[in-house]
């Protein structure tokens, strides 16, 4: 099983980890903390940390509510400037306060993301931390064109060129293996 | 400078070559031990690969011969070659390599297949040692400053400690320290600023051409999806430079020229008759006979001396290895190698109407050291370009700087790491990293932007927990979590930095200094001594 596979479902961060070392194992700082890393173009990982005001807080628009605390994420995009985001992706965050991360799927676009952390009341969605926006890549080449002037035999060659590129999204074998075998002479790792 | 080697010839050039060797290694010095595996990393790229190289290029100006390459050398690995002490030990070691080889002559004396080899190695060690000491006087950069000077190369620069850049939640603040402080290392060690990054892994996140071209970058490496996914779509793909709205250009990996070494069907490496990277003296000779070369403790590792051809990569079975047909194997790659980028830059040049860019980086640490063969490859892939007339071989600024045209747009995130993006470096096995780093990080950003206060003490330890911070971001950790080789010491090394930077910033924040403290700090990291840590503000 590829870690892409293990990752399918959103999940939380640390569920498989080898082994975090004691001192930080847990670690809390004590605030606030929001951040949104993206992974690929179609998963993104939310990092965080509330803190015991915050949580406090939290607990007592619940209670005043009536309702019992329900942490959720939400990943936001942001479709063009000056427009309100739109949610695309969310997961419940059973625990919050103890967890730190959580893995989302995202339908694939290039934009602007990012991350809230919020309750859920009767009266809607109550934010509590927002990250800062972070770029996500496309899945593909962009639709639109960029002039180049090209002639009968380079609209062929383009053609050709575009094609294998859309087959082959992957990108070619590097290395990127400073401490991996050659994948040459053992069993390729990508 | 000398100007780079090109083609003479007056013939129309249809492409430009340019090799583009990135080397780095992670910053390895323990001198609380006598003598560490992970620091033998050093050991083995010096001898296998970086002083192979260096010889190939001294050779190639020696001979007057055309064409030029452009390697990229990461800080940290500028900060080991300048080390005095590990410098002490890469002499120390490979004075005990050269011990071995002559044990290994008379151990093979009368045995026609391996004896000729055990010289060879005696020979070439014996000559490594020699040179290092002597001509180099222990000094690398010195020495691939001198090759470049004869213009055979153009020397560059990487990320300060290799961070990842686009995993760097801060943005500006966080890619300025990795990229100012790179620039100013590469310049204190090279003698002349750089003019191209090899961003970390090929990562690329939009914003990082805006810092580049504050501290005078004027290209950068992507890999080739990086490329083909900007906006609008760049019909040249990576047979062009890409300039980003900065005026940065960004350099896309041809995809062919990287398939032909690399990949596992059609790359050259695993040609049978190269020398296989796994037999290995370290672990073919009995314990009792080799438990003084290695590491503490006696862990069997490579050392060097490997007297077997790859042969038949389905079975275990090796034949000794024979440099003559070796040397026949390269000429015949090379020429393959040649013959293609000649019928693509043909192609290419043809279709957009000036000379095709193709650019092939690869890690340095590939050639010599997983491949024995590569330097010698490289010669003579650069000798067939000196007599093609269609091709000339560059390093990659002077090629870009002599298109006429570059493609323009929006670039996206991208890596060259598996899958393409950030996923190598995010992923079960090293998440739980990202919350402490990208907290240490704001923190840095804040006492930064408070400064040293005139104060000497506080200037120091806010210097060191800046190296520390650098030193916890490089992309070596998290990857070798991922890789599940070594794993113990890449979280030892996280941590350490972490806790490290925890202490040097709690004393900065309540002003209370022990310079005691901050001094085992320093002498424990004692790189980049110049940095300024304004640069995380």
């Amino acid at each position: 099983m590829s870690s892409t596979e293990r990752l399918a479902p959103p999940g939380p961060i640390g569920a498989s980890a080898t082994w975090v070392p004691p001192s930080l194992r847990g670690r809390r700082y004590g605030d606030d903390r929001l951040h949104l890393l993206v992974r690929d173009p179609r998963r993104v990982v939310a990092v965080w940390e509330i803190s015991q005001a915050t949580a406090s807080g939290a607990a007592g628009k619940a209670g005043e509510a009536g309702v019992p605390i329900r942490y959720l994420l939400r990943i936001e995009r942001q479709r063009e400037e000056g427009l309100a985001p739109e949610v695309i992706a969310g997961a419940d965050l059973p625990d919050a306060l103890g967890g730190e991360g959580w893995y989302v799927a995202i339908p694939p676009r290039a934009g602007l993301c990012r991350a809230v952390i919020g309750i859920d009341l009767p009266s809607g969605f109550a934010p509590l931390l927002t990250s800062r926006w972070a770029p996500t890549p496309p899945d593909g080449p962009c639709e639109e064109t960029a002039p180049w002037p090209l002639g009968a035999e380079g609209e062929a060659w383009a053609a050709r060129q575009w094609a294998r590129a859309l087959a082959e999204r992957a990108p070619a074998p590097s290395s990127a293996a400073r401490y991996l075998p050659p994948p040459l002479v053992r069993e390729r790792r990508r | 400078m000398n100007a780079p080697r090109g083609n003479t010839t007056g013939a129309p050039v249809a492409g430009y070559l340019s090799f583009f060797l990135h080397a780095h290694l992670p910053y390895v010095r323990h001198p609380e031990y006598e003598d560490c595996l992970e620091e033998r990393w050093l050991v083995e790229a010096i001898t296998e690969c970086y002083l192979p190289i260096l010889s190939m290029l001294e050779s190639r100006a020696g001979r007057g011969a055309k064409g030029t390459i452009t390697i990229s050398l990461s800080p940290t690995l500028l900060a080991l070659w300048d080390d005095p002490l590990l410098r002490d030990r890469y002499a120390h070691r490979l004075k005990r390599l050269l011990e071995l080889s002559e044990r290994d002559v008379v151990r093979y004396r009368g045995d026609a297949a391996l004896g000729p080899l055990a010289r060879l190695y005696r020979d070439r060690f014996a000559t490594m040692l020699s040179d290092y000491e002597g001509r180099y006087g222990r000094d690398l950069a010195a020495a691939f400053r001198a090759v470049e000077e004869k213009g055979v190369v153009r020397l560059v620069t990487c990320g300060a400690t290799h961070g990842f850049l686009p995993l760097m939640d801060l943005g500006r603040p966080a890619w300025r320290a990795q990229i100012g402080a790179a620039v100013r290392e590469f310049e204190r060690a090279i003698g002349h600023p750089p003019e191209g990054m090899w961003l970390p892994e090929c990562g690329y996140a939009p914003g990082v051409e805006e810092v580049l071209a504050e501290f005078g970058i004027r290209y950068f490496v992507v890999d080739s999806h990086g490329i083909r996914h900007a906006c609008p779509r760049p019909i040249p793909g990576t047979v062009a430079p890409f300039r980003t709205r900065s005026g940065v250009l960004a350099l896309g990996r041809d995809e062919e020229s990287s398939r032909q070494v690399w990949s596992a069907t059609e790359g050259y490496p695993g040609d049978v008759w190269y020398r296989e990277y796994y037999r290995d003296q370290g672990f073919d000779l009995p314990l009792d006979e080799v438990r003084h070369f290695l590491p503490s403790g006696g862990t069997r590792t490579h050392l060097g001396l490997k007297y077997y051809r790859i042969t038949d990569r389905r079975r275990e079975q090796r034949e000794p290895y024979q440099p003559a047909v070796a040397a026949e194997r390269i000429q015949e790659h090379a020429a393959h190698f040649v013959r293609a980028r000649v019928a693509q830059a043909g192609e290419a040049s043809a279709a957009i109407g000036q000379p095709a860019f193709l650019l092939a980086p690869y890690d340095a640490e590939l050639f010599g050291h997983w491949w024995y063969e590569g330097p010698a490859w490289i010669d003579a892939v650069l000798d067939g370009v000196e007599a093609e007339p269609s091709l000339e071989a560059l390093d990659a600024g002077a090629a870009a700087a002599r298109l006429p045209r570059a493609s323009e747009g929006v670039l996206h995130v991208s890596s060259w790491g598996a899958g393409g993006y950030a996923g190598f470096w995010l992923d079960p096995e090293n998440d739980w990293i990202y919350r402490h780093l990208l907290r240490a990080s704001e923190r840095m950003h804040t006492l930064a932007r408070r400064g040293e206060g005139g104060n000497p003490l506080r200037g120091r330890a806010l210097r060191q927990a800046g190296r520390e911070l650098l030193l916890a971001q490089g992309s070596d950790w998290a990857f070798i979590m991922k890789t599940g080789t070594l794993v113990p010491y890449a979280i030892r090394r996280t941590e350490r930095h972490l806790e490290a930077f925890d202490r040097l910033a709690g004393m900065l924040e309540r002003g209370d200094y022990e310079e005691g403290a901050i001094a085992e700090a320093e002498a424990a990291h004692p790189l980049f001594p110049t940095l300024d840590p304004g640069l995380f503000s």
